[in-house]
């Protein structure tokens, strides 16, 4: 019998959210690195024993990473952690999430931050290098921020092949690297441009969560500024699938997209009303689900409120790997919710938090 | 050589393993801040920007003089002294 836990990065600290397997009853452990921003909270779960981390981005104090090994009672922030040289084009404001390599590369991890760069340890996060290809990619210098800054939030691993992964950087767009991380090439063909002047440059692409196929790594789905969005080739070209989905003035807004762990023609999203909003359309939180792929969405709204004029943020959505799957998300307004039943019908969980930045949730077996 | 203690806002006391206070050796107040960046290197990452500049929302006061505004640092310490390091943002 397994436990399920939530482990829910804010404004001001991390939570932690356990059940058992039938997820009706929860236990609130928190606040972890209480007053830190936390923009990631998330288990790497490879070894014998998981270890928390927690990507920082503090308004005074800046950004860190910090490593817990007994789920977050006590915590060691990183020494030797991301860090630019002096010759970087930018500078480092904040770790925006922390992703495991892949199960068979031991030690391995990314760390995705603003301003936008990618880094990687390869002795289980003691020490962290620059990937400088991407933050020195050509057209770095067109890249500009979004509203939450000039970050590179989304880290996807291929797993069947070791060199190929993508990044999502707001506002630039998707890269990929097929050489393991060295060299990156674009890949935003069919998006919609965020700013005119930079069409040529091949940037200003607000891409705002990805994820990947994992029985078919060349499909890849994207939640963007003005839409959502498939690619069946590896990025190499973008396609909408919108159809079911409510549309603002900016096409369908919105931040999280999350795949079921099994199926994944099934996928979730949250969609808000535009950019200027950043709230439930009617202020009526609704989880939309597609089983097909894309080709059709549908709402889902049991047992979410009405009233409710918040939105979820681009990390802010997980799902569990239990039969039938849990799907949980936490919203702006600092209010966590999970369905038991892979995203039909929804339970408000404990607690009332500050804005929530992440949502990942993990089974680990008792 | 003088001793001079350092009070921490509560956030960074994981930064020093855990202390609310430490103390430094130093001639001067430029002396002793270096020498807090030099011994504890996340206390510099949280107080310093890469570059060296002291972060924008970070006051070091000596005494009750803000460091910022004082135009020579290299002022002569005692051990009744005391830096504190404060977190500037006020209001709502």
């Amino acid at each position: 019998m397994g436990e399920v836990y939530v482990c829910v990065g804010t404004q001001k600290g991390g939570f932690l959210l356990r059940s058992d397997e039938g997820r009706k009853e929860w236990s609130v452990e928190g606040p972890l690195l209480g007053g830190w921003g936390i923009r990631d909270l998330s288990l790497d779960t490879r070894g014998a024993r998981p270890v928390m981390w927690a990507a920082v981005g503090h308004e005074v104090y800046g950004p860190s990473v910090q490593r817990s090994t007994d789920l977050g009672k006590t915590w060691d922030q990183i020494e030797h952690g991301p860090k630019y040289g002096a010759d970087a084009p930018g500078k480092l404001e904040s770790v925006w999430t922390i992703v495991p390599g892949r199960a068979e590369e031991a030690g391995v991890l990314y760390a995705g931050v603003a301003e936008a760069g990618l880094f990687v340890s390869r002795d289980g996060g003691d020490h962290w290098n620059e990937l400088k290809g991407l933050s020195g990619h050509p057209t770095r210098s067109a890249w500009t921020p979004g509203f939450g800054g000039l970050c590179c939030h989304t880290i996807v691993l291929d797993p069947e092949n070791s060199k190929r992964m993508w990044v999502a950087i707001s506002a630039a767009g998707v890269f990929r690297s097929d050489d393991g991380g060295e060299t990156w090439s674009d890949r935003n063909e069919g998006l919609q441009n965020l700013l005119e002047a930079q069409v040529e440059e091949d940037a200003g692409f607000c891409v705002h969560r990805m994820v990947v196929d994992p029985k078919n790594p060349d499909r890849l789905f994207q939640q963007f500024h003005f839409g959502v969005y498939k690619s069946e080739n590896a990025g190499d070209s973008w396609e909408r699938i919108e159809n079911g989905l409510p549309r603002g003035n900016e096409g369908c807004f919105g931040f999280p997209i999350v795949m079921h762990p099994r199926d994944p023609n099934t996928l979730f999203v949250i969609p808000q009303i535009s950019g200027e909003y950043r709230y439930a359309h009617d202020g009526d939180l609704a989880v939309f689900k597609t089983t097909d792929a894309g080709a059709n969405w549908s709402t889902r709204t049991d047992g979410l409120p009405g009233g409710a004029f918040q939105g979820a943020l681009r990390q802010a959505m997980s799902v569990d790997p239990l039969n039938p799957c849990g799907v949980y998300f936490g919203t702006t307004g600092g209010l966590l919710y999970a369905s038991r039943d892979e995203g039909e019908t929804w339970m408000e969980l404990p607690g009332r938090y500050p804005r929530v930045q992440s949502v990942n949730a993990y089974v680990l077996e008792g | 050589m003088p001793h001079i203690r350092v009070e921490l806002p509560s956030l960074l006391h994981q930064c020093v393993g855990g202390e609310p206070f430490i103390t430094v050796e130093a001639d001067t107040v430029s002396q002793a801040i270096n020498e807090l960046a030099k011994t504890y290197p996340l206390l510099r990452d949280s107080i310093f920007e890469s570059d060296g500049t002291q972060r924008r929302h970070v006051l070091i006061f000596y005494n009750e003089e803000n460091t910022r505004w004082l135009e020579d640092l290299d002022i002569p310490i005692t051990d009744k002294d005391r830096l504190t390091v404060v977190q500037s943002i006020a209001g709502g």
